[in-house]
């Protein structure tokens, strides 16, 4: 007998340890083993544990109620008990329902459902799992399968919809957008100090979150706490995402493939003019010029004092109103007809259209050509994604291939990756086991596309006018469409782009390499490390060929550079349970990293004797005209923490945890710092009273914590050393000849004592799910305070340095999020659940310099736009007041506007200027601006919908919305000259302004300004939202017709993504501020 | 056995991995890789000298900025008697009502279309940075004797003493820095312009003594004695010390080998000469670039160099400057336009007899000069003195806009000369009279109708050269030569003219001017002269050389100490100069008298093409605002704004001995 038990005994812990290697000793199955004494009886009860797909489940625990008697499920999910048929038998497995069967005498066939009940799901927790159920502190989970019909093709996208994330929005072809949790923590911004820390299976990743493809992950847990954070101490205080890839299970090998694709199309951005309303606007732009008083006192077009006869700019056909004929108006004014010229041509003139040449040929021609429509396409994305996965004995494998090809709704916004995961992992022996997984990623970074960039030096082709040729008489691409010559000639992208290429991107090689030691007393050991190679490529040549280009500045950029980065931890975890209700877990970990980069960059310049081999030579480069640099960097860190659980009778839990950290940044003087945290949970409604009083309530916990961490996200590593950076070159005469000095100079002051930023935050939490798990939620309250903020502390500029970097002010962040989901129908051919998140933020600036005046009142930052008691992103400014109109010119011209200006509120009229006939004059400075509003929005809001119908065919929509914020903008001062860009016939935007016949009092004339001291006055808007985010369609085709074609599910779906968004901004989609796309997807999954 | 032995392997290979990264503080210690340290680098002749080298690079890129319409220079000249803003179609941003527009909060740029006034600001106390890190460090140095440290100080003095010059006339009252900050400061006060030109005074006196003499060294472009002689003579001027000042002038023309120029010299550089040929004369080739350090060239005192591809910077002078002849506005007396055009080479209506944008180059008239810089001051009993070479169109160094020539295939008048008002009616072939006798022919006569000094502002455009579809030649590109003059002797004799005629000796000051006019060939000699007369001088030699507006601003302040009258009789209070308002006739200070006399500014509005115009000064415009940005941002204590301007207070308390400034840095 003792035989029999021996051989079962093995198999047991091999069983625990597959689970382990994936989620690590969790402390139920401890205590399931613990609980489960094994002996042999007369009776055996034989049967198998199956999940609701009819998959086995591995590692379920059988035991006899009322006994000792126990036994766990192999591989295959059989089980073979010790019972007497009639005995009752407890089935349990994590993340299932708890199931009770009668033995009989027949082979047991045991069906677990699912548990609805998320508590008891496993959480990465860092350096370890929990139990749902045990955690004290804030960390939601997020299951990528749910939203698997829309294709997401970020990580970002399975992210959004979290409450207390704020994921960014990016239009362009790769989608990188910005993740933000419960608020900005810092005032320091660069190198994505306030973005959250990411783990990929449970090591630091510092690479980028495209190198992970969706469709490898299993599980995704957001640590929003400072508790729960605090782990991570150093790099936590924004919060933490661990990814976990997905394993094998075991079986049969299973092999995923599937494809998606996408037509992506413009679904806002700011339209142009077409042709006649850019000839009417033009009309209408000169007629601007001539505003003033006619000889009868009332203001308009043509004033007297323009010296512009009335009707000048118009067009002949529409002379009545100046009671002209078209003889009298060819013949007045600085422009006149010529000699066999017709009308229109003088119209075109006196409008400047022979400003550009082309243009003015093109408009007597009738020619039109549609910039806006070789500027913007309808993309294609293509995602392709397959994978292989399996489990035996001893081994786990999971490995994919995926290749993605977007295209941006940009003309030649472009995006391609391949990228591959391998995971394995192997127990050794009893006591040892090892993991590597690779993740390989090789993706393309920028690209050539038409820029949309709208300040006037820029080249933007959707300026060019819409009489301006895209080809010649040819059909060749014309390089100059408005004037034929290089200056204010207007651009063409097609044009252009014959005399660029560019090869660029990266490669990445993550790997992970675990072992981990069982060791006796319930003591594991794990040895990780995490070394990273990150290669960068830049290839990218400018010809010279370029028609009316400078050699000396074209040729070829060569770039590369490395990061080697590692990363290792020593890890001792010891995991107890006393007295059955004293369940200790306690974890040690010592930890050091080092990141190394290097950086080559070649500029040649001038290529001679051709640059036809383009970028793939370099030789014949001009070297005075050429450029070399290198820029490398070193940098290291170490930790040493400690964490302890206890829970007593699985009700109440407390989690403590230390943590010391360097840093090489922070200075020569503070590298160190440490953080701590502490929090505690109790679950209520396990306490017989509740139980009894509250029987409706299926499960309520509360929760507690507070912890402190650190920040170390900086913009440079060495930003607390001074610098002495090459400036150049300085090059004297020496008897004739050139004496080249290198120069060098200091453009950052240095400052030793720059030390650890600083969060603490303290988070109170509520869980409970009641009516049978119908409904479920919880809600989290926090409040956030970061000091010894990494600052640039800004400085006089005539101090020769603008600012220094040091450890100074105070941001608050507070608010409350709260999830609810609830499945509100539920039957056997239908379902349909809604779940639903709020959060709100506020966020203050408590201290910034610690700088006061003479009345003790701390100073604020204006030109940052940071002022104590207000949020980061505050809106300080001047408040306008509509538009002056016609009948009030004359206050206008007291301060230099003109009826079509809008008019500022003078808020301190203290320091107004009286004139000598006692008129007050407004003066406008800073103290006429108030405080009108963030840009940050404070309230975010999603919801979803699912509907499942005959288990096949589902059908969701999600929309979420930003509240509360606000933005300024200048657009609506049509200041559109800048550069001469209207004097030299280009085209802009498509919009509404203010004129004498169509006044407003909302939109200002063209070429408006504001009254002196504030010219270039901004107007507010609110920019609330809400976006319908997602339509999808899912349907698994039937069964019966897949297995035929020997395939294991096939399914289908379809999704729009970003519908329709409801908003108040005019100028292209309120959260991107301008362009947004709306892509139509259409996808496969077959596994095989 | 198997079991533990593993255990004992596995807990070996813990302790080890743990003492492989066993995290010391060594462990974390920092490892600059791609930069240096400034002390470590700043420690020998090497490291200052790169530190040096910062500061006379920076020469140039204060009033260039590699880029835009508008050259910072400009600046200097839109408030000048001699300038005026030009770019017609800039609609709010356009320059002319500097009264309204001008203020602490707005109205100053870092650049672009509008103005460089807050470029001025920045990048002045950018290079008193550069030259506060030689001063910060010269005396860590090692291996370097005292005679040497000296020098870099003196050097470094020097360039101090020129950011500060340029910035106190500017910009007034300013915060005094003088050393590289080691610890935040916010709480300077600002230091009274007199007491700033009592240290420059100071520094440029240690500068004189060790600074060698341009014969004594190799280089040419850094600080020679020489230039710190003439500063030096200017720096007297203002603090009243006018026998000094004189002295200086006087020891700096007679003792270092210097003279004006009488004869052409260097190499010979032009546009096209078959269009619009140039006979060598001396003034065309001394203000060549290829001459400007030309060994040959006895003027030169210190230059800005702008030379090499290694450290090159465009500067569109003649884009900038020049009126916008080929353009629309202006039509030929047959009514078609543009009258003139810009033809590149590959250009099948390319006539080389006609070949005007390489001869003039593509002028945009974003600044031109006024009447009294391009007529009055020419005119000798009434009749323009085009004897003066500086005035010369028979040998080319001027260009009247009547000696262009239509260029406009399509024109009747093809190659004749332009004319700005019809001469006679045009009847087309129909019978109609296109173009009345008398008829403007220029649509804009601000920007596209004024003549151009070519002598003074011609660079041959090499990368334009280079391309033969090029149609902009706008001064100093890649290639080019665009050597300047920071100093040179004419301008010392005209120093020296002030320095006397405060004294009181008119007939002296004379003397100095007339060896300023008589090398040009000037007709008329004075007897003797008033401010206005050296002022105007001043105008004629150093057009676009010297920075207009601070060097009037000087002038004004040395008149009100001086006591002296000024060309209309009118003297003025030293307590009152810079602490007037207004727009009336009266008062004010002599920089504004020149402005309303000599120039548009204060005459009410204007039509150029259908625009209304205002040019318009305030007194106390004479020193420009504060920056707001500077104010806000030095949070621990006030500076004062300067009269006039928003958050002006007298009471506002100021350092008024640069000592106890320096001092209050140190504590």
């Amino acid at each position: 007998m003792e035989y029999v038990n021996l051989s079962i005994m093995p198999r047991k812990l091999f069983v625990l340890m597959a689970m382990a290697a994936g989620c690590s000793l969790t402390p139920i199955d401890a205590m399931a083993l613990d609980a489960v004494q094994i002996t042999q009886q007369a009776n055996s009860i034989k049967g198998r544990i199956l999940d609701s797909a009819g998959e086995p489940i591995i590692g379920a625990t059988v035991k006899v109620k009322g006994s000792k008697t126990g036994t766990v499920t192999d591989l295959d999910g059989n089980f073979n008990i010790n019972a007497a048929p009639g005995a009752m038998l407890e089935v349990t497995y994590i993340g299932y329902k708890p199931q009770m069967v009668k033995a009989g005498r027949e082979f047991l066939n045991v069906k677990l459902a699912e548990n609805s009940e998320t508590l008891n799901e496993v959480v990465v927790v860092g350096y370890g799992t929990m139990r749902k159920k045990d955690l004290t502190g804030s960390v939601v989970q997020i299951n990528p399968s749910k939203i698997a019909d829309q294709n997401p093709g970020t990580v970002q996208d399975l992210l959004r919809g979290t409450p207390g994330l704020q994921i960014g929005y990016d239009p362009a072809a790769k989608s990188s957008a910005s993740i933000q949790l419960r608020g900005q923590n810092s005032l320091y911004t660069d190198g994505g100090h306030n973005s959250p820390l990411l783990i990929l299976d449970g090591m630091a990743f510092y690479g980028e979150l495209s190198e992970i493809n969706p469709d490898d992950i299993a599980q995704i847990d957001v640590l929003k706490d400072a508790s729960s954070a605090a782990i991570y101490g150093a790099k936590a205080a924004s919060g933490v995402i661990i990814i976990t890839t997905k394993k094998g299970k075991s079986g049969k090998p299973t092999i995923n493939v599937s494809a998606n694709w996408a037509a992506n199309t413009k679904s806002a951005y700011r339209e142009v003019f077409n042709s006649s309303e850019y000839m009417k606007y033009r009309e209408d732009w000169y007629k601007a010029t001539t505003y003033g008083y006619d000889a009868a006192g009332n203001w308009g077009y043509y004033g007297a004092t323009s010296g512009t006869p009335a009707g000048y700019y118009d067009n002949v056909d529409n002379l009545s109103q100046y009671g002209l004929n078209a003889d009298q108006w060819s013949k007045m004014g600085s422009v006149q007809l010529q000699s066999g010229e017709t009308y229109q041509s003088l119209y075109a003139r006196r409008l400047k259209l022979n400003e550009a040449m082309n243009v003015y040929n093109n408009y007597l021609a009738g020619k039109t050509y549609n910039w806006y429509d070789s500027t913007f396409r309808t993309g294609i994305n293509q995602d392709y994604n397959a994978s292989i996965s399996g489990a035996s004995d001893r081994v786990n494998y999971y490995a994919s291939f995926g290749y993605m090809k977007n295209q941006g709704v940009v003309e030649g916004n472009d995006y391609h990756a391949f990228r591959s995961n391998m995971k394995l992992n192997a127990k050794i022996t009893d006591w040892l086991e090892m993991g590597v997984n690779v993740n390989f990623q090789d993706r393309s970074d920028g690209d050539i596309a038409v820029s949309l960039k709208d300040n006037y030096w820029e080249n933007n082709q959707t300026r060019n006018s819409p009489f301006a040729p895209i080809t010649d008489d040819n059909g060749n691409y014309v390089q100059y469409p408005m004037n034929g010559t290089p200056t204010n000639g207007g651009y063409n992208y097609w044009f252009d782009r014959q005399y660029l290429n560019l090869d660029k991107g990266y490669t990445v090689l993550n790997t992970i390499f675990n072992a981990k030691v069982t060791l006796p007393f319930g003591i594991i050991y794990q040895f990780n490390i995490s070394p990273r190679y990150q290669w960068f490529y830049n290839r990218y040549f400018m010809s010279a060929e370029l028609p009316n280009s400078s050699p000396a500045s074209r040729g070829a950029d060569r770039e590369t550079s490395k990061d080697f980065d590692y990363s290792l931890n020593n890890t001792i975890t010891w995991d107890k349970v006393f007295n059955k209700d004293h369940h200790f877990t306690l974890t040690l970990v010592q930890e050091a990293e080092e990141m190394r980069y290097w950086d080559d960059r070649i500029e040649a310049r001038n290529i001679t004797p051709s640059d036809a081999l383009g970028f793939h030579y370099i030789s014949g480069a001009n070297m005075d005209q050429s450029n070399f640099s290198v820029n490398d960097t070193h940098s290291t860190a170490a930790a040493y923490l400690g964490r302890l659980f206890y829970g007593y009778k699985e009700r109440y839990m407390v989690t403590a945890s230390v943590r010391r950290d360097g840093y090489s940044a922070f200075g020569s003087n503070n590298p160190w710092a440490t953080f701590w945290s502490l929090g505690g949970s109790w679950i209520f409604s396990e306490e017989p009273l509740v139980k009894k009083a509250l029987p409706w309530l299926d499960m309520g916990k509360l929760r507690a914590s507070y912890g402190t961490n650190g920040n170390r996200s900086l913009k440079d590593t060495y930003l607390s050393l001074s610098n002495l950076k090459s400036d150049g070159s300085m090059v004297y005469y020496n008897n004739g000849n050139a004496d080249i000095v290198k120069t060098l100079s200091m453009s950052r002051l240095g400052n030793p004592n720059l030390e650890w930023e600083k969060t603490s935050a303290w988070n109170v939490g509520f869980d409970f799910a009641v009516l049978d798990q119908r409904l479920s939620g919880s809600i989290d309250l926090y409040s956030k305070k970061t000091n010894n903020m990494i600052m640039e502390q800004r400085l006089p500029n005539y101090t020769g340095f603008s600012s220094i970097t040091t450890n100074l002010g105070e941001v608050h962040n507070s608010g409350f999020e709260f999830t609810l989901n609830s499945v509100n129908i539920k039957n056997k051919d239908f379902e349909w659940t809604t779940s639903a998140g709020f959060s709100y933020n506020k966020n203050t600036i408590k201290h910034l310099y610690y700088d006061y005046d003479a009345n003790g009142v701390e100073r604020d930052d204006t030109s940052n736009s940071w002022f104590i008691g207000h949020p980061v992103g505050e809106i300080w400014s001047w408040e306008t007041d509509g538009i002056w109109q016609k009948s009030e010119a004359a206050q206008a011209a007291l301060v230099n506007q003109k009826p079509g200006d809008p008019k500022v509120i003078n808020h301190c009229t203290d320091d107004d200027k009286v004139l000598t006939d006692g008129t007050r004059v407004p003066v406008y400075n800073d103290k006429d601006k108030v405080f009108l509003g963030t840009t940050n929005p404070p309230i975010y809001w999603n919801l979803r919908n699912e509907f499942t119908i005959w288990k096949d065919l589902t059908f969701s929509f999600s929309l979420y919305s930003y509240m509360g914020h606000k933005s300024l903008e200048g657009y609506y001062l049509n200041q559109d000259n800048g550069g001469s860009m209207i004097t030299n016939a280009f085209n802009v935007f498509k919009k509404e302004y203010w004129t004498p016949e169509n006044s407003s009092n909302t939109y200002a004339r063209l070429d408006a300004v504001g009254p002196t001291g504030c010219t270039s006055v901004q107007k507010l808007h609110n920019r609330s939202f809400v976006r319908l985010d997602n339509i999808s369609i899912g349907y698994t085709l039937p069964r019966e017709w897949t297995r035929k074609a020997m395939l294991e599910r096939v399914r289908v779906t379809a999704s729009v993504n970003n519908v329709f968004t409801i908003d108040s901004w005019e100028y292209g989609d309120p959260e991107t501020s301008g362009l947004a796309t709306r892509a139509f997807n259409l996808g496969i999954n077959v596994t095989l | 056995m198997n079991y533990i032995s593993n255990i004992f392997k596995g807990s070996a290979a813990f302790v080890m991995a743990t003492m492989l990264v066993s995290c010391g503080d060594s462990f974390l210690g920092q490892d600059p890789l791609s930069f240096y340290e400034p002390s470590t680098t700043y420690s020998n002749e090497a490291g200052l000298k790169s530190a040096l080298s910062m500061c006379d690079k920076e020469l140039k890129t204060i009033i260039m900025d590699g880029n835009g319409n508008v050259i910072p220079m400009a600046s200097n000249y839109n408030m000048s008697d001699i300038g005026l803003y030009a770019k017609t179609d800039m609609g709010g941003g356009f320059q002319d009502n500097f009264d309204a527009k001008l203020t602490p909060t707005s109205g100053m740029n870092g650049g672009g279309d509008a103005n460089a006034m807050q470029r001025f600001w920045d990048e002045g106390y950018t290079g008193v940075k550069y030259a506060n890190t030689v001063l910060s460090y010269v005396d860590k140095a090692q291996g370097l004797d005292d005679n040497t440290r000296n020098i870099y100080k003196g050097r470094a003095y020097f360039h101090r003493a020129l950011r500060y010059y340029y910035l106190t006339l500017q910009f007034g009252d300013i915060p005094l820095v003088t050393n590289i900050i080691t610890k935040p400061k916010q709480d300077y006060k600002s230091t009274s312009k007199e007491a700033i030109f009592k240290m420059l005074v100071n520094d440029l006196e240690f500068a004189v003594k060790y600074v060698p003499s341009q014969s004594a060294m190799t280089d040419i472009g850094m600080v020679n004695k020489e230039a710190c002689l003439h500063l030096l003579a200017k720096c007297y001027l203002v603090t009243g010390q006018y026998d000094k000042a004189e002295q200086t002038a006087t020891d700096l023309i007679s003792n270092y080998g210097l003279h004006l120029m009488e004869n052409s010299f260097g190499t010979f550089v032009a546009g096209n000469q078959k269009t619009w040929p140039i006979t060598r004369n001396v003034l065309w080739d001394l203000h060549r670039g290829e001459n400007v350090c030309d060994p040959a060239n006895k003027e030169l005192i210190m230059p800005i160099l702008n030379f090499n591809d290694q450290n090159f910077t465009g500067y569109s002078l003649m884009r900038a400057c020049f009126a916008h002849w080929g353009n629309g506005v202006i039509k030929d007396p047959s009514g078609i336009s543009p009258a003139g055009k810009n033809i590149a080479r590959n250009n099948a209506d390319y006539d080389e007899n006609n070949d005007w944008v390489r001869s003039i180059g593509r002028g945009i008239g974003c600044f031109r000069t006024s009447k009294h810089y391009n007529q009055a001051i020419w005119n000798v009993d009434g009749t323009p003195d085009y004897q003066d070479l500086r005035h010369n169109r028979s040998v080319g160094n001027w260009v009247e806009m009547e000696d262009i020539r239509y260029t406009n295939k399509k024109s009747p008048y093809y190659g004749k000369n332009f004319q700005l008002y019809a001469t006679q009616d045009y009847v087309d072939g129909t019978g109609k009279t296109i173009v009345h006798k008398g008829d403007l022919l220029c649509g804009d006569t601000i920007r596209s109708w004024y003549p151009t000094p070519l002598y003074q502002c011609y660079i041959l455009d090499k990368t334009a050269e280079g391309n033969l579809g090029a149609n902009q030649f706008n001064g100093a590109s890649t290639g080019s030569n665009g050597n300047l003059y920071l100093f040179r002797l004419a301008e010392t004799y005209l120093i020296r003219a002030e320095a006397r005629f405060y004294q009181g000796n008119t007939t002296g000051a004379a003397d100095d001017v007339n060896v300023v006019r008589k090398r040009a060939n000037a007709k008329h000699m004075f007897t003797t002269v008033t401010i206005g007369d050296i002022l105007d001088e001043r105008a004629r030699e150093l057009y676009m050389e010297e920075w207009r507006q601070p060097e009037m601003t000087r002038v004004a302040w040395c008149l009100a100490k001086s006591g002296k009258p000024d060309e209309w009789g009118h003297t003025y209070d030293i307590k009152t100069w810079d602490k007037q308002e207004g727009t009336d006739r009266t008062g004010g200070n002599y920089w504004y008298q020149r402005l309303i006399n000599y120039s548009l500014f204060n005459n009410g509005a204007i039509q150029s093409n259908g625009i209304s115009l205002e040019y318009k000064v305030n007194k106390h415009n004479i020193f420009w605002p504060i920056p707001n940005s500077a104010i806000t941002a030095n949070t621990g204590a006030a500076l004062r704004q300067n009269y006039g301007y928003d958050g002006y207070s007298e009471s506002t308390q100021m350092w008024t001995n640069w000592e106890d400034a320096v001092a209050d840095e140190n504590k």
